[in-house]
């Protein structure tokens, strides 16, 4: 039981009889207005009625009590009020031990069931129906002739009741019960209006701390924003950066090789005088040498290129069987050479297909010449078939094989299956630069392989819509090395070999 | 007469020995300033021009050239360390009738000047 002073204070203050205030219009109009002035100003609702019940004392009683139904249903005594404070405290410590029971059948629990008011003359037989024994003399002890009633009702509903005890056997008239009664509801309207404000502060603190919930996420997210693009700008000037750097690199080592083998070439043709047998093989060294340089020169440009994103995709109708033939037979010399069975399985006729030349080649060439690389003995496959509208591409060997734990690492740029072997040579970028491409082509490659047993690469590529407008241009983009390939194909007199990217 | 435009020292020295070997004449100009100069001075028969050089680059010099009536129809072969797609395609629009990509063999670029100086010549060039 909270604040009581506040009602102490106001029942001091207000000495009238409360027979006054019922006969007399005026004093009676007074008396509800200052009830209502008192209610209005509190918004604790113990309080309230503390103050409310408080007012009408000693009019209507002795001494008051004040229930309240709880959003359980249970019932609470909020106030009790007695003008002796030793009695008061008194009744307060029996009923916080002995709350009323909601369904007791007696008294403020039956008027909150019946939501009617109740007037009780307590002859010694009434208390006698007070069954606890502590009760009985509580009540003689506080004083209990007659009972006055009254439910608190606000909007239809029995939010509690106000219980008045006199300690004479007083008669209360119709006057007095009206008064009651309209006490009662202003109560019980101070009540729900202090709970509904109760309720409108929590849904209000409950709205805040959301907004600010969402405040504090809003800043946090932009915030994090903020870093993620910061980080990402930095991440890309530094993939651009090098890439650059990459590029340039390729480009300045591309100068002196040029002058190394043109020069290679004008001996070894004789253009500047005859050569022996000796020299000519040694210049055939060099420039076999030269040309294995400018590849890998060639895939950390071809590399580079595709990871500063410049690569774009010019798709246009291809015959795919046709570019399957030609890349095969750019690299079955190699194979021969090697003393590998080569075989190329294709669907009989054109394939019509929209892709970009130039990738697919360079796909082909990547991991065909990478089968030959590896495998020593045994057979290389280069298989195109249909699948619905997609195309896939096989490249098997019976070569060393790669260990499954390696499968998805020979994707990843400068990764080789041996590191410490300078044997098998390459810049390890032919696999990410051949994965590139084919994600490029809105495809993808994946790798079986068993040790020992071979691999198997197998390129998919779905039919892609026709976005861009065809070019007239035949290949478009590609690496040097496929430059210096088309090259030789369309120069006359070319006899030199073909150069297919090392990859691994 | 072939004119060689290249401010590479090792390349002018490659290519103006194979050319010489294969019988032509061969004009040697350092930058593409100098190429034009000497293209509407000497009038040859084909240029073989450098697309990356100082002053004014490849693409620029073809283009005035190809733009000058006096010197429109010298066949023009671009070569460069540049071999993407786009610089053959700005080569094609500059006005150049074929793409070396380097290193190009000598004996490469001996058989394109060859092929381009026996294409036949369009109506209306001289």
């Amino acid at each position: 039981m909270t604040t009581l002073e506040p009602a102490a204070a106001t029942l001091d203050a207000s000495p009238a009889p409360a027979a006054s205030y019922a006969r007399d219009g005026r004093a009676r109009f007074a008396f509800l207005a200052e009830t209502s002035r008192a209610l209005a100003a509190s918004l604790d609702f113990e309080t309230t009625l503390a103050t409310g019940a408080g007012l009408a004392l000693p009019h209507f009683g002795t001494w008051c009590m004040v229930d309240v139904v709880e959003a359980d249903d249970t019932i609470r005594r909020v106030a009790v009020i007695h003008p002796d404070p030793g009695k008061q405290r008194l009744a307060r410590a029996f009923y916080e031990a002995h709350p009323p029971g909601r369904d007791d059948p007696l008294g403020a629990p039956r008027v909150i069931r019946t939501h009617e008011s109740e007037f009780v003359i307590a002859y010694d037989d009434v208390l006698e129906g007070i069954t606890q024994v502590e009760h009985r003399a509580l009540l003689r002890e506080l004083g209990a002739r007659a009972f006055l009633m009254v439910p608190m009702t606000a909007r239809g509903k029995t939010l509690g009741a106000i219980t008045f005890v006199s300690d004479d056997r007083r008669q209360y008239d119709a006057d007095d019960l009206l008064l009651a009664e309209d006490l009662g509801r202003r109560c019980a309207m101070a009540l729900d209006n202090a709970r509904l404000y109760a309720a409108s502060q929590q849904a209000l603190a409950a709205a805040e701390a959301a907004r600010e919930a969402a405040t504090f996420t809003a800043l946090r997210a932009e915030e994090l924003l903020g870093e993620a693009n910061l980080a990402r700008h930095e991440a890309e000037e530094a993939n651009s950066a090098k890439s650059a750097f990459l590029g340039t690199i390729s480009h300045e080592f591309r100068t002196p090789l040029t002058a190394i083998q043109g020069f290679t070439d004008l001996l070894a043709d004789e253009v500047s005088g005859p050569v022996t047998e000796k020299q000519r093989s040694d210049l055939a060294r060099i420039r076999a040498a030269s040309d294995h340089l400018l590849t890998l020169i060639d895939e950390i440009l071809t590399f580079a290129r595709q990871q500063a994103g410049h690569t774009e995709l010019r798709l246009r109708e291809v015959d795919l069987a046709a570019l399957v033939r030609e890349s095969a037979a750019l690299v079955e010399p190699l194979a021969a050479a090697k003393g590998l069975r080569f075989a190329l399985r294709i669907p009989e006729g054109p394939l019509p297909f929209r892709t970009e030349a130039g990738k697919i080649r360079l796909i082909l060439l990547n991991l065909a010449a990478n089968a030959v690389k590896f495998t020593e003995a045994g057979e290389v496959t280069l298989a195109l078939e249909t699948a619905g509208d997609a195309m896939v591409l096989r490249v098997g060997d019976t070569g060393m094989g790669i260990p499954p734990e390696h499968a998805e690492r020979v994707f990843s740029a400068f990764w080789q299956v041996d590191q410490s072997s300078g044997r098998l040579g390459g810049t390890g970028l032919g696999l990410a630069v051949t994965r590139q491409l084919a994600t490029l082509l809105g495809g993808e490659v994946t790798l079986e392989s068993e040790p020992a047993a071979g691999s198997v690469f197998t390129v998919h590529l779905p039919s892609l819509p026709a976005a861009a407008p065809p070019v007239d241009i035949l290949t478009t983009e590609c690496s040097q090395a496929e430059q210096r390939v088309k090259g030789r194909r369309r120069a006359p007199r070319r006899g030199a070999k073909a150069i297919p990217p090392s990859a691994m | 007469m072939i004119l060689l435009v290249e401010d590479n020292a090792d390349n002018q020295e490659i290519y103006r020995i194979i050319l010489a070997h294969h019988g032509y004449s061969v004009l040697q100009a350092w930058d593409g300033e100098s190429g034009v100069r000497m293209a509407r001075e000497h009038m040859p028969d084909l240029i073989l021009m450098d697309l990356t050089m100082p002053v004014i680059d490849g693409l620029e010099a073809t283009r005035m050239l190809k733009a000058d009536p006096a010197t429109a129809a010298i066949p023009i072969i671009a070569l460069t360390a540049h071999a993407m797609q786009e610089d053959e395609a700005a080569a094609e629009a500059a006005g150049c009738i074929a793409f070396l990509a380097k290193p190009a063999e000598p004996r490469v670029v001996a058989a394109e000047v060859k092929r381009v100086l026996t294409l036949p010549r369009e109506p209306g060039e001289n």
